[in-house]
C-alpha cells in the first residue's frame, strides 16, 4: 500500500431510491452531473483519495442501491463500514419520513457500533418539502452529522465527505489497527458525549 | 437422478434455448455476479490471481450484461474480509426460473468456463465451491461435465433427413443429454476447441459440423488444422497414455501415464483428470502401481504413473526385507510409541536397526533423488499441456508424493503455471516442511493442498535420521505450518501406524481425506468397522467443499445401519 496513506476508510451511502446517492457520489468522484443517472444494480463502488488535515485518506465508497427489490442485498454490505451517508431528497417528503428506517437498518446490520453517521439532505436547488430545521432537529436526535447538498450545483458535497472523513479520523477505535483499539477507545468515550455538530 | 431429470424437463420448458441471464432478473443476475466474486474472494487470496479473478469476472459481467458493475465485482472478489454468500443463495431462490433448484446456474457457470476453449482449474473449483454454497451435490458438477463430453462425443455427422430425426429420437429419450445441448448451442463454437486431450481429434472435427456449420470444420480439415487441432487437444491427441518423454529431465529411465481401469459405465473421457503417483513397488506385475488405487472415484479418466519401476522394486523388496525379517513386531511397537511420545530429537536407534540400515539407505537415497527429477518432469508434461487443457488432480503417497512435490515446486517457478492443478493430496511425504516452500505450492494448486501425515511414522523418521532436518522437519510426520490456512493438514495416525501401511489402507485414507472413493468399498469399510474417531474433527474445516464430501461417507453410515438392523 501507498505509505503515504494514512488508512482506508470503507463509507456507505444508504437512502431510499431516488434521492440522489448515485448522482452525489459522481460528483464527489467524477465531479460529473447526469440528469437521468440510471438505477443503481445491487451495488456500486468507487474509490476516492481525499486529504484532510493532512492525512492522505483513501476512501472506498460503497454505493448501495434504494429501491425495494435490492432491500435483501444491500445489508451485506454494511458490515465493517466506518462511515455511512444516510441521504434524502429535501424536495421529497417521504424519503425524509423513512429515514428512520434505513437508520434502523444501519444499526442492526453495521458492526462497528460507532460507525459515524451522516444524514445529507440532497436537491436544496429543488423546492423543499423538509425544512432545514426538520433536518436538523433530526440529526440531533439520532446522534448524526448534518448537511444539506446539491449534487446539481455542487453546493455542499465535498464538504459532506469531508467533514465524514474528519470525524472518522478523530475516532481512532474505528481506524486503527485491533491491538491499539483498546486503549484508545477508553478515551474516545468521553469525547462521544459532547459530539460535535455540523451545521453548514 | 430423479431431481436432474426433473430439472432439464423445466429448463427444457422455460429456457428452451434462451440464454440463463435472459431469464433472470436484475436482482437475479447481480446476485448470481456477487455470489461468484464473493466466492472469487473466499477462494484466491494471493496477489497472483488477481488477473484471473478479473478475466473470471469479465466473463460472468458480459455474459450477465452487468458489464458496468465490473469495477464492483472486482472490488467485492478483491476484499479482504468476504461477505455473506447465502444473502445472494436466498435471493437467487426467489428467482422464477430458478425454481426447480440451483442447478441451472451450476450448469451455466460450467459453459461460461470452458466456453474459450481452456477450462482452468481455478474455475472448477469456483464451481464447486458455489455448488457447495447451494448446498447441493458436488458429483452435479460431474455429471454435468459429463454431459457436456457425452453431448460433445456424440455429434457425430447427421447427413440424411432420416438419421436426423433418428438423431432427434436419441435425443428425446435421453433428457440429460438434451439438458447439455441445450446449453451447448447457445454458448457456440469456442467449446469444441481444445476442450479435453481424451476426445479424439477427429471426432470434434465431424462434430463440429453439426453445431457450428462448416467454416471451422473446413479450417481443422487442412492440413495445418489438424496441427491446430493437435495443439489445442494435446500432443497425446486420444489420451495421455501415448505421452512420450520429449525433454528428458535427469536421468529419468521411466516415465508413462497407465490408465486406471474404472469399471463405470460413464465412459472413460472427462473434463478433470486425476493422476496418481505410487511410492514403492512390491512386485515387478503391472497391478502393483495401480492396486491400491482400486477404490479410487475421483474422476471418470484415472491415471496412473509408471516411473522408474526397477528402483521403486528394489526399495519395495528393501523395505520388505526390512519389515518381515528384521525389524520384530515387538520392536515396531515400542518404536512406533517413541515417536509418538515426541522423544524424536534424541532417539537411540535399536542397534539391530542400524546394522539393517545399508540394507534401505541406499536405494531410499536413490529414490529420492529420482522421484525429485520425476517431478520435474511432470511439471514439464502439465505446464506443456499434454493432457489438454482441463484441470488435474494429483494424488501421491510416500514418493509419490515426493514427485508431486517436487512437481509443483517445479511448476511454481514457472509462468503460466496457474490453473492446471486442481487438487494435490499429499500422503505421507518424504519432503521438508518448510511453509516458505509449501506456501508457493498453495499458490499455483486452485484447489485444497492436503499434507496427510502420520506422527508414529518412525520408519520414515528413520530415513531421515542422517539428515539435519531438525529445524524444518518431515512433512510426512506433522503438520506444515502455513501462513494462509490453505494448506490442510490431516492427522492419519489413527489409521495407518507406519509408513508401510499407505498402499494398504489408502482406500480409507483417501476417504478420510474426502476424496471420492467406490461406494461399495466405502461400504465395506463401514461395516469392518475402521472409520477413525477423527472423521468427525475433519468436519469442522470450515470449507464446504471438504464438508460436503465427508457429508456423503456420513449418509452411507446411516444407510448401513439400517440394513444391519433389517438384518
Amino acid at each position: 500500500m501507498d505509505p503515504s496513506v494514512l488508512t482506508t476508510l470503507k463509507i456507505l451511502l444508504i437512502g431510499q431510491s431516488g434521492v440522489g446517492k448515485s448522482c452525489l457520489l459522481c460528483r464527489f468522484t467524477d465531479d460529473t452531473f447526469n440528469v437521468d443517472n440510471a438505477v443503481t444494480i445491487g451495488v456500486d463502488f468507487k474509490m476516492r483519495k481525499i486529504t484532510v488535515d493532512n492525512n492522505n485518506i483513501k476512501l472506498a465508497l460503497w454505493d448501495t442501491a434504494g429501491q425495494e427489490r435490492f432491500r435483501t442485498l444491500t445489508p451485506n454490505y454494511y458490515r465493517d463500514g466506518q462511515g455511512a451517508v444516510l441521504v434524502y431528497d429535501v424536495s421529497n417528503r417521504d424519503s425524509f419520513t423513512c429515514l428512520e428506517t434505513w437508520i434502523n437498518e444501519l444499526n442492526r446490520y453495521s458492526t462497528k457500533t460507532n460507525i459515524i453517521k451522516m444524514v445529507v439532505g440532497n436537491k436544496i436547488d429543488r423546492e423543499r418539502q423538509v425544512t432545514r430545521e426538520e433536518g436538523i432537529a433530526f440529526a440531533r436526535r439520532h446522534q448524526t452529522l448534518f448537511i444539506e447538498t446539491s449534487a446539481k450545483t455542487k453546493e455542499g458535497v465535498y464538504m459532506a465527505f469531508e467533514e465524514l472523513v474528519r470525524k472518522i479520523i478523530n475516532t481512532p477505535s474505528l481506524w486503527e489497527k485491533l491491538e491499539d483499539a483498546n486503549v484508545v477507545r477508553c478515551n474516545d468515550d468521553h469525547s462521544e458525549s459532547e459530539q460535535k455538530y455540523c451545521y453548514c | 437422478m430423479d431431481k436432474y431429470d426433473k430439472a432439464s424437463q423445466h429448463i427444457k420448458d422455460s429456457l428452451n434455448t434462451k440464454n440463463l441471464a435472459e431469464c433472470l432478473s436484475q436482482t437475479g443476475r447481480f446476485s448470481y455476479c456477487a455470489l461468484c466474486a464473493t466466492s472469487l474472494s473466499c477462494l484466491y487470496k494471493y496477489p497472483a490471481h488477481v488477473d484471473f479473478k478479473l478475466d473470471c469476472l469479465r466473463i460472468i459481467c458480459n455474459h450477465l450484461r452487468l458489464m458496468l458493475q465490473l469495477p464492483t465485482m472486482r472490488e467485492m472478489a478483491n476484499c479482504e474480509l468476504p461477505l455473506d454468500a447465502k444473502v445472494y443463495v436466498r435471493a437467487l431462490k426467489k428467482e422464477e426460473v430458478l425454481k426447480e433448484g440451483m442447478m441451472i446456474i451450476v450448469q451455466d457457470l460450467l459453459l461460461l468456463a470452458i466456453s474459450n476453449g481452456i477450462y482452468d482449474a481455478r474455475w472448477r473449483v469456483l464451481i464447486l465451491y458455489v455448488t457447495g454454497v447451494f448446498d447441493l451435490d458436488l458429483n452435479t458438477v460431474d455429471n454435468f461435465e459429463l454431459n457436456v463430453v457425452n453431448c460433445l462425443s456424440n455429434f457425430l455427422p447427421v447427413q440424411t433427413e432420416q438419421e436426423q430425426v433418428d438423431a432427434a429420437r436419441r435425443i428425446r429419450v435421453s433428457k440429460t443429454k438434451r439438458f447439455a445441448m441445450i446449453g451447448l448451442a447457445s454458448v457456440g463454437g469456442g467449446i469444441l476447441l481444445g476442450l479435453t486431450g481424451g476426445l479424439a481429434a477427429p471426432l470434434i472435427g465431424a462434430g463440429l459440423s453439426s453445431i457450428i456449420g462448416t467454416s471451422i470444420v473446413g479450417a481443422i480439415g487442412t492440413v495445418g488444422g489438424t496441427a491446430i487441432v493437435g495443439s489445442l487437444f494435446g500432443v497425446a491427441g486420444a489420451s495421455l497414455t501415448g505421452y512420450k518423454m520429449h525433454k528428458r529431465v535427469g536421468d529419468i529411465e521411466e516415465f508413462q501415464f497407465r490408465k486406471l481401469s474404472t469399471d463405470t459405465e460413464t465412459g472413460d473421457i472427462h473434463l478433470h483428470i486425476t493422476i496418481v503417483i505410487s511410492g514403492w513397488l512390491n512386485d515387478d506385475i503391472e497391478t502393483s502401481y495401480s492396486q491400491p488405487w482400486k477404490y479410487l472415484r475421483d474422476s471418470p479418466e484415472q491415471y496412473y504413473l509408471r516411473y522408474e519401476s526397477s528402483y521403486l522394486l528394489e526399495f519395495g523388496k528393501a523395505m520388505e526385507y526390512f519389515f518381515s525379517f528384521a525389524v520384530s513386531v515387538a520392536v515396531q511397537e515400542s518404536l512406533k510409541y517413541t515417536v509418538l511420545s515426541g522423544l524424536m530429537a534424541a532417539i537411540a536407534w535399536p542397534a539391530g536397526i542400524l546394522g539393517l540400515a545399508s540394507v534401505i539407505d541406499n536405494p531410499w537415497g536413490v529414490c529420492c533423488r529420482r522421484s525429485a527429477q520425476v517431478g520435474k518432469q511432470l511439471a514439464e508434461t502439465l505446464l506443456s499441456h499434454s493432457h489438454g487443457n482441463r484441470p488435474v488432480t494429483l494424488i501421491g503417497y510416500s514418493l509419490g508424493a515426493r514427485v508431486i512435490y517436487y512437481c509443483l515446486r517445479e511448476m511454481s517457478q514457472r509462468e503460466k503455471c496457474q490453473g492446471i492443478v486442481q487438487d494435490a493430496i499429499l500422503i505421507g511425504t518424504p519432503c521438508t516442511r518448510n511453509s516458505s516452500d509449501w506456501n508457493k505450492i498453495t499458490e499455483i494448486v486452485a484447489g485444497r493442498v492436503v499434507n496427510a501425515y502420520c506422527r508414529s511414522d518412525w520408519f520414515l523418521k528413520f530415513l531421515y535420521r542422517t539428515l539435519s532436518m531438525h529445524a524444518n522437519g518431515v512433512a510426512g510426520l506433522q503438520a506444515v505450518q502455513s501462513v494462509s490456512d490453505r494448506i490442510e493438514n490431516i492427522d492419519l495416525t489413527d489409521i495407518v501406524s507406519g509408513h508401510f501401511e499407505y498402499p494398504q489402507k489408502l482406500t480409507e485414507i483417501l476417504m478420510h481425506i474426502g476424496v471420492n472413493v467406490d461406494a461399495s468399498a466405502k461400504i465395506q469399510l463401514i461395516t469392518t468397522q475402521s472409520m477413525p474417531e477423527g472423521m468427525s474433527e475433519h468436519l469442522k474445516i470450515n470449507d464446504n467443499y471438504t464438508v460436503k464430501k465427508s457429508k456423503s461417507v456420513i449418509d452411507l453410515t446411516i444407510i448401513d445401519t439400517k440394513k444391519n438392523e433389517v438384518q
